[in-house]
């Protein structure tokens, strides 16, 4: 009887370190590609201008450039200039630039002649502060559409930055701002190509 | 008759050909009879222009230079209606070679000009040539403080603008001397590491040994200094100057283009008004961008902008880049190495800039560039709007 009472706490223990064992393999998922799409097929990207969230007034415009070049960089993908891009939007009147609507992307991409839109958002850019800590942060979200189905087929996120365990301890305000925006947009440009 | 149309054609191409930079060998520099234009002053403080402008008048006279007179310029100035100082346009251009047998025109901005301890100066000056295309043909850029060089116990500290000034245009005399005793303008050697662009793309898009004519359009300005796009164009155009490649056009050429065409760049250049400054101004490239941040007051100075270079043949971008510097980058010990004009920054970020495109662009033996740099897709094609 003793034997068996053991034997089922033993057995309790197991499977809840298995269950917590489970949980720490657990990874947030800041990355969807639809399975279904050949990203090889896209040669020439728009980006559209980056809503932004955050207070610094230029933060969308900053970003959409830098990730406009690195995405350049890159070498598998045309983007559009930027200068094209506004004369896409103003030639098929998107309302809103910032987060347009499926049939205004495929005229678009019909207008400019490009493969896929990038739409974005940048939802944190700037100093944080916690207690007498400060450090700088960016996050941003992305999205890619498929301008022949007007289809969503990649949207991602990449956060960088922030307040951490030495900037608590030493100060110091963490990490300049540009070069966390250089680090995130690589990032996200990295997550589109892997 | 056929006579006759070979002679109009080849009129018109020798109009073309006959660029003022080729007339005006450098050699023969010291011959040049020049007009100084008067002083813009982009610096949004009040600064003693004209005085500026007669001691750098009286510099150039002294070292034996054919200045166009005062009066003469005044009166040509108001038979043409020019208004426009920051820049020369073709019409112009022309007009001063044939009505007043000017060779070029220098141009000089003030884009800072701080009289506190210690003071602060920085100063552009370009020489056009004038003629049927107004190619720059020598530029310079100076941006001083008084505590550049504060030596031992601060001995070397100048706290007097008066005596920053002279040592600016000091500088830019003594440039436009060398060069018109027969230099070239080209510079040469590497550029400071901490200033190179943080991003570029680039394609190869310039040949070894062949010359490149490149107009620079207006710059976006999304900094909250006034004027910082035109410092920012200036600074990249003197670099072009002086990497030896390219052949700029004046950006007043260029303001006159868009000025006709009417253009409302809200978020920089299309294909489409490229194209058309392309074929109107015979240019091989032109070069665009966006000022993010511009300080020189105040604090740290700090310069943050991209650069965009479309190319004529291909209608595509051939090279990108993003840069961001602070004056203390790099700077560890002793605020050795430590800029303190946005002027000097400016300067050292765009020399990094072109002397990068200049070197990455080039198209290396046995590279075919059209295979290397071309997108892939329906970019390639003739679009029809």
């Amino acid at each position: 009887m003793k034997v068996r009472k053991r034997m089922h706490i033993l057995k309790r223990f197991i499977l809840s370190l298995v269950v917590i064992l489970l949980t720490a393999c657990a990874s947030t998922k800041d990355l969807y590609k639809d399975p279904k799409m050949d990203f090889g097929s896209i040669y020439t990207v728009a980006i559209m201008p980056f809503s932004n969230l955050s207070k610094e007034q230029v933060a969308a415009d900053r970003v959409r450039d830098v990730f406009m070049t690195t995405l350049l960089a890159q070498g598998d993908v045309y983007v559009l200039p930027q200068g094209e891009v506004a004369r896409g939007i103003a030639m098929v009147g998107i309302m809103n630039p910032l987060a347009p609507s499926k049939d205004e992307m495929i005229k678009f991409g019909g207008v400019v002649k490009v493969d896929a839109v990038i739409t974005g958002v940048i939802r944190e850019y700037g100093e944080v502060r916690s207690g007498s800590a400060s450090a700088n942060v960016i996050s941003l979200s992305l999205q890619m559409t498929e301008v022949q189905t007007g289809k969503v087929v990649l949207s991602l996120s990449s956060t960088h930055g922030g307040i951490g365990f030495t900037d608590r301890l030493f100060g110091g305000g963490g990490e300049p701002m540009n070069v966390i925006t250089e680090k995130t947009v690589k990032d996200a440009v990295n997550k589109i190509f892997k | 008759m056929a006579l006759v149309i070979a002679c109009v054609i080849c009129g018109t191409a020798c109009s073309t050909l006959t660029r003022p930079a080729i007339e005006a060998a450098p050699g023969g520099g010291n011959k040049l009879r020049f007009a100084v234009l008067p002083m813009v002053n982009m610096s949004g403080q009040r600064a003693p222009l004209k005085e500026m402008r007669q001691s750098l008048m009286r510099g150039l006279v002294a070292e034996g230079r054919v200045i166009f007179d005062d009066e003469d310029m005044e009166r040509f100035m108001v038979r043409h209606r020019m208004r426009y100082m920051g820049g020369i346009d073709i019409v112009t251009a022309q007009a001063l070679r044939k009505e007043a047998g000017v060779d070029a025109v220098l141009i000089t901005t003030l884009e800072q000009y701080a009289d506190t301890r210690p003071p602060a100066i920085a100063l552009t000056a370009r020489l056009v040539a004038t003629g049927d295309m107004p190619i720059i043909l020598w530029m310079e850029t100076v941006g001083m403080s008084g505590e550049d060089v504060p030596g031992l116990l601060g001995l070397g500290l100048i706290n007097d603008i008066a005596r920053l000034q002279v040592k600016a245009f000091a500088r830019l005399t003594g440039s436009l001397a060398k060069f018109l005793a027969g230099g070239t303008g080209a510079e040469s050697g590497r550029s400071d590491r901490r200033f190179k662009p943080k991003t570029f793309y680039s394609s190869s898009f310039i040949r070894p040994g062949r010359k490149y004519t490149i107009a620079v359009a207006p710059f976006l300005n999304r900094s909250e200094r006034n004027d910082a796009d035109d410092f920012l164009a200036l600074h990249v155009i003197s670099q072009l100057t002086k990497v030896g490649i390219f052949e700029v056009i004046d950006p007043g050429a260029v303001r006159e283009k868009l000025l006709f065409f009417r253009f409302v760049m809200q978020e920089g250049l299309s294909i489409r008004q490229a194209d058309l400054i392309h074929n109107s101004l015979q240019a091989d490239f032109i070069l665009t961008g966006k000022v993010m941040e511009y300080q020189d007051v105040g604090g740290t100075p700090q310069v943050e902008f991209n650069v965009l270079v479309f190319e004529r043949k291909n209608k595509k971008i051939v090279w990108t880049s993003w840069s961001a510097n602070k004056g203390d980058d790099g700077v560890f010990f002793f605020d050795r190495g430590w800029i303190r004009t946005a002027a000097a920054i400016a300067s050292k970020m765009t020399q990094a800039v072109v002397r990068d495109m200049a070197a990455r662009g080039a198209i290396q033996d046995g590279q075919l560039p059209e295979e290397k740099s071309s997108p892939r897709g329906p970019w390639q094609l003739d679009r029809v709007d």
